[in-house]
């Protein structure tokens, strides 16, 4: 037994020929808020949805909440909540109506049920709201009214499968903070996204691409890892000069905001000194600054870093393949 | 399992009440179809436009023209004196039946030789050939029954006819096409309503994502079916109540037989044909593919349940692809009860048949269904 609300076993699942989730190894601790980041079509849904029970793995094992994903998973089903991408709502039916629609599905004692709509409501801001038809309320509002509905019934374990998707900057930041409230009360919470600025709000991460885990850790130890250091820079001509220090082996990232390059240099090379390298005297340049490296340059760089090697590896492979096939 | 049974046909109910396009097209399709079917379809041919082409121009020619109108059955809309007129006048629908009274009609029926009468029909319409030609076959017939009784009570026998044909039509003793069509019209309306309504109540959770969200709690499909199917199995029994009260009152259809079995046995047909939308269900991923599966399906209920064209006129392929559909067994039930009065023994045979295509659907449906979940 151990303090793992969620544990798998290189967990793996195909499609036919696609791979879609590789031997994915995670370990989730209660009370965590735990991101998992990846580019669509990376296979986060899919790992959510053997986590969550409702499909098979093809190969590996896990467990959530204590209980085994492919031999329990009615009990799995009972004990935790789950928002799709597309906060799933019956648009006519009214708020109060969906929760506590779900309140009736998940069981919720008679005895309790009106005191726990009453309290997600009200946790949710929605108390003024709630006879109003859930298809006329906003993004920010539907949101609430999914996560509502997921929390009815006070799971240990919180799925949100792109939580955020279409909800405007101000609901984001509100939800966050739910987000943190419940997690603080004790629930664990595993989110996929792909907007980098959430990744930085979870406790812990895994970035997965093409149905494998690239890395997993705190963000700051996710950002360490790579070992990279930005800069920012002015310049006129920022798209000749980005050309120029992509030349330079020790770039791994230059991106273009108006008149201001941002760098990234691997291998703790120092960014100023690679910029006055390929720069200086040939460009106009202003002043410049040494940039905070977030999360979203670590995964640019891990995605790329991924690619290359594959693409180095890809002509042997053909070669072995050649060798192998008939004359 | 009940209890969450219970939780989605409450939530299923609470969206039909706010869906109420959905709800005024439950109530008045029945009605429409009612009119439609009761009224304006009517299989007794009478007042077929005719022409008539009397070469003989004699009082005997006169007679039998003015007899064969007397059935009701010839309107005569005109006279022309050549072939070439009538063909002209079929060609262009002006009339569907032309009778020719040959030159000699009159001489050789004096002469007591056999009178040749001409009927010449638009085949292109077969209803309307069949009735044409029985009806003045018979009307000859009779007429030349008289013509021979004349002749021998001339010679001093006593007039009576050999063989007197007495008809005697049970259950529908005039013959009102109303009386065979209204009370399938339940078992059409039915079919038409429950396929679609749950295919695309299914459809329809599948779109909007909300199924992904069932799927992930602890409902059961069983549970969800249940819970699907039960609110429109009581639309259907109000549907078919509405139909009925129509035919009593406005159609003057003699509902006989035991309502109870009727609507006991109404229960199978019913699960039927809403296994079947489930299982339309599962193979359409949006609401309008499982509106169109529907539609698709209804044709064939409609062609080769027996609800207009009759069962015994269809090739031995068709005949077999009938007793597959559940429309065909439950068309003979509601007619042997209602028309008949049969009893249970009456229908049992229909029975077994109706529980055996709701059992093979459901096995089909579940199947699909589990699949579909993964």
């Amino acid at each position: 037994m151990s303090d793992w609300v969620v544990e798998t076993d290189r967990l793996s699942r195909r499609f036919g020929e696609l791979v879609a989730v590789r031997d994915v190894t995670l370990n989730v601790a209660r009370g965590e808020i735990f991101g998992v980041l990846g580019p669509n079509g990376a296979g986060k849904s899919t790992t959510i949805r053997m986590l969550c029970g409702i499909l098979d793995p093809t190969s590996g094992g896990g467990k959530v909440v204590g209980f085994d994903i492919v031999r329990e998973a009615e009990r799995i089903k009972q004990r935790i909540g789950y928002m799709t991408q597309r906060f799933s709502l019956y648009e006519d039916l009214s708020v109060e109506e969906n929760v506590r629609f779900y309140a009736g599905i998940y069981g919720v004692p008679l005895s309790r049920r009106n005191a726990r709509v009453r309290a997600v409501l009200e946790r949710a801001g929605l108390v003024d709201r709630r006879k109003q038809l859930a298809g006329t309320l906003s993004g920010g509002f539907k949101q609430r009214v999914a996560l509502a509905s997921a929390t009815i019934h006070e799971p240990p374990l919180l799925f949100l499968d792109e939580p955020t998707a279409g909800v405007d900057p101000v609901s984001r930041r509100d939800f966050w903070e739910e987000i943190h409230r419940l997690a603080d009360e004790g629930t664990t919470i595993l989110l996929t996204t792909h907007y980098m600025d959430e990744a930085e709000r979870c406790h812990r991460l895994a970035f997965i691409f093409r149905g494998a885990v690239l890395d997993t850790g705190t963000p700051g130890e996710v950002v360490e890892r790579r070992h990279l250091r930005g800069a920012e820079v002015e310049t006129r001509q920022a798209s000749r000069a980005a050309a120029r220090l992509r030349e330079h082996a020790a770039v791994d990232e230059v991106s273009s905001y108006g008149n201001v390059l941002r760098l990234m240099t691997k291998g703790d090379a120092d960014p100023e000194v690679v910029v006055r390298e390929m720069l200086g005297g040939a460009f106009e340049l202003g002043a410049i600054r040494p940039v905070r490296v977030g999360v979203e340059d670590a995964f640019v760089s891990m995605v790329r870093g991924d690619t290359a090697a594959e693409r180095a590896s890809d002509p042997r492979s053909k070669a072995t393949r050649g060798e192998a096939g008939p004359p | 399992m009940i209890l969450r049974a219970l939780v989605i046909a409450h939530k299923e109910l609470r969206q039909l009440r706010r869906d109420r396009l959905t709800l005024a097209m439950m109530v008045m399709l029945p009605l429409l179809q009612l009119m439609l079917f009761g009224y304006a379809i009517n299989t007794d041919v009478r007042h077929i436009p005719t022409i008539v082409y009397d070469q003989d121009h004699s009082a005997a020619s006169r007679d039998i023209v003015r007899s064969l109108q007397a059935t009701g059955f010839y309107d005569v809309v005109g006279h022309v004196e050549s072939t070439k007129a009538i063909e002209a006048a079929l060609r262009q629908s002006v009339a569907k039946v032309a009778i020719v009274v040959p030159a000699n009609f009159s001489t050789e029926l004096a002469r007591g030789t056999p009178a040749r009468l001409e009927l010449v029909v638009d085949g292109s319409d077969p209803q309307t050939v069949a009735s044409a030609t029985n009806t003045a076959a018979s009307l000859v017939a009779a007429r030349s029954g008289e013509l021979l009784l004349a002749r021998l009570s001339k010679n001093g026998d006593a007039a009576f006819q050999p063989i007197e044909l007495e008809p005697n039509t049970w259950y529908n003793p005039d013959l009102r096409t109303a009386v065979y069509v209204v009370p399938g019209l339940v078992g059409v309306i039915l079919t038409m309503t429950m396929v679609m309504l749950t295919a695309m109540a299914i459809a329809r959770e599948r779109e909007r994502g909300t199924l992904e969200q069932l799927i992930v709690s602890p409902v059961r499909p069983i549970e969800l079916i249940l819970g699907k199917i039960f609110p429109y199995t009581a639309i259907g029994y109000v549907q078919m109540t509405l139909v009925l009260l129509a035919a009593r009152v406005v159609f003057d259809v003699p509902l006989q037989g035991s309502f109870g079995l009727l609507y006991a046995l109404a229960f199978v047909f019913i699960s039927a044909n809403l296994a079947l939308g489930l299982l339309f269900s599962t193979l359409a991923s949006t609401q309008q593919q499982a509106m169109q599966m529907g539609m698709f399906f209804l044709l064939p209920n409609i062609l080769l349940s027996g609800f207009m064209f009759p069962f015994e006129g269809m090739p031995r392929p068709a005949q077999f692809m009938s007793e597959l559909l559940p429309l065909t067994h439950f068309l003979r039930i509601v007619r042997t009860i209602t028309l008949k009065g049969g009893d249970f023994s009456d229908v049992r045979s229909e029975l077994f048949w109706l529980t055996g295509i709701f059992c093979v659907l459901v096995l089909l449906a579940s199947l699909r269904f589990r699949k579909k979940l993964l």
